[in-house]
């Protein structure tokens, strides 16, 4: 069997279960070595989506932050901007390319993690992918539908995942 | 028992220039350029067969090829990773020239117009790409900013035939 040459970020043994804003979620480890919390919804994007009251907060996937490197800077889209499921929220710097930060549901920017805007500090993505290190807060406009399209369940995540990491690995 | 391992040797930038101007065939303008990069060939600028008048501003051409070359890499290394199908692409960029606090000639700006087509669906995502990459700038840009430091030093070759 082939060796996964997913790159090991330097960062995938810091701040494990850290998530100060909502206190400590259960954490399903996916093939043993990708964090992906229970009651988080996550896209095909590498993003995943936390229902806060009326808001949602949204973030890259630990696996995400892994195949990204680390992460220089993130630039978001001017709040206020409404942005559909699967469009650009932002963009994201790492040492050897800017890709986009697509949006994991439909809704309007209110929030985004000022921290992750210079270059000292935008690695809390790859420290702390779902706490301290999240991106964007929207206000969602078609939650009910737009969940339906991203997962939730631990199964599902890891057949996914396989699919994924042969999909890297080819590229690589 | 392992294979032993194959031994990677650390890319160092580096090029050598050698002046041509005596050998046959070639003037006394004439320089030889040997990259230490497997996707550089090597370069002869042939300034000899110009008129006088027509042989300046070849550094100016290499520092809008620098300039360009860096930029566009990144730009389409980010393309690409975000699966954005480029119909077109190419660049065009001029290094203008001004002058320093002493009144010598100096590069002032190097202007580059990126000229891109990527299908409609997709003409957002490319242009939050770009936007970030300009605002950021690429290795060059950044760092011909922030002032690079040259230093040259010299070394005297023995004259054949002279007397020290």
């Amino acid at each position: 069997m082939r060796k996964v040459a997913i790159p090991k970020s330097r960062f995938a043994h810091i701040g494990r279960n850290r998530t100060a804003h909502m206190g400590e979620p259960r954490m399903a480890k996916i093939l043993g070595k990708y964090d992906f919390p229970e009651q988080y919804h996550y896209s095909e994007d590498h993003m995943w989506a936390k229902i806060e009251d009326r808001k949602v907060r949204i973030g890259l996937t630990d696996f995400g932050q892994q195949i990204a490197g680390k992460i220089l800077m993130v630039r978001p889209r001017p709040l206020g901007k409404m942005v559909a499921q699967g469009r650009i929220l932002g963009t994201m710097e790492t040492g050897k390319w800017v890709g986009p930060l697509r949006s994991p549901v439909s809704g309007t920017i209110v929030g985004f993690n000022e921290a992750l805007r210079a270059v000292k500090t935008a690695d809390l993505v790859n420290k702390d992918p779902y706490g301290a290190g999240w991106m964007f807060i929207t206000e969602p406009t078609n939650l009910e539908d737009d969940l339906r399209n991203l997962m939730s369940d631990s199964g599902k995540i890891e057949e996914w995942l396989k699919e994924e990491i042969e999909r890297v690995e080819a590229e690589q | 028992m392992s294979e032993p391992k194959e031994e990677v040797k650390k890319y160092v930038p580096k090029v050598e220039v050698q002046w041509l101007g005596k050998i046959l065939s070639y003037g006394d303008e004439d320089l030889f350029f040997k990259f230490n990069h497997k996707a550089l060939p090597p370069m002869v600028m042939h300034k000899s067969v110009l008129p006088y008048r027509e042989r300046a501003g070849t550094s100016r051409e290499l520092i809008a090829a620098v300039a360009s070359e860096c930029m566009v890499e990144w730009m389409l290394m980010s393309l690409k990773r975000a699966k954005i199908p480029i119909k077109e692409f190419s660049t065009v960029t001029e290094a203008k020239m001004g002058n320093d606090e002493d009144g010598r000639a100096v590069v002032a700006s190097c202007d580059t117009v990126v000229n891109l087509k990527v299908p409609d669906d997709r003409l957002d995502e490319a242009r939050a790409i770009l936007e970030h990459l300009l605002e950021v700038g690429c290795l060059m840009s950044r760092s011909v900013e922030r002032g690079i430091k040259f230093s040259y030093k010299y070394n005297w070759l023995h004259a054949e035939g002279s007397d020290s």
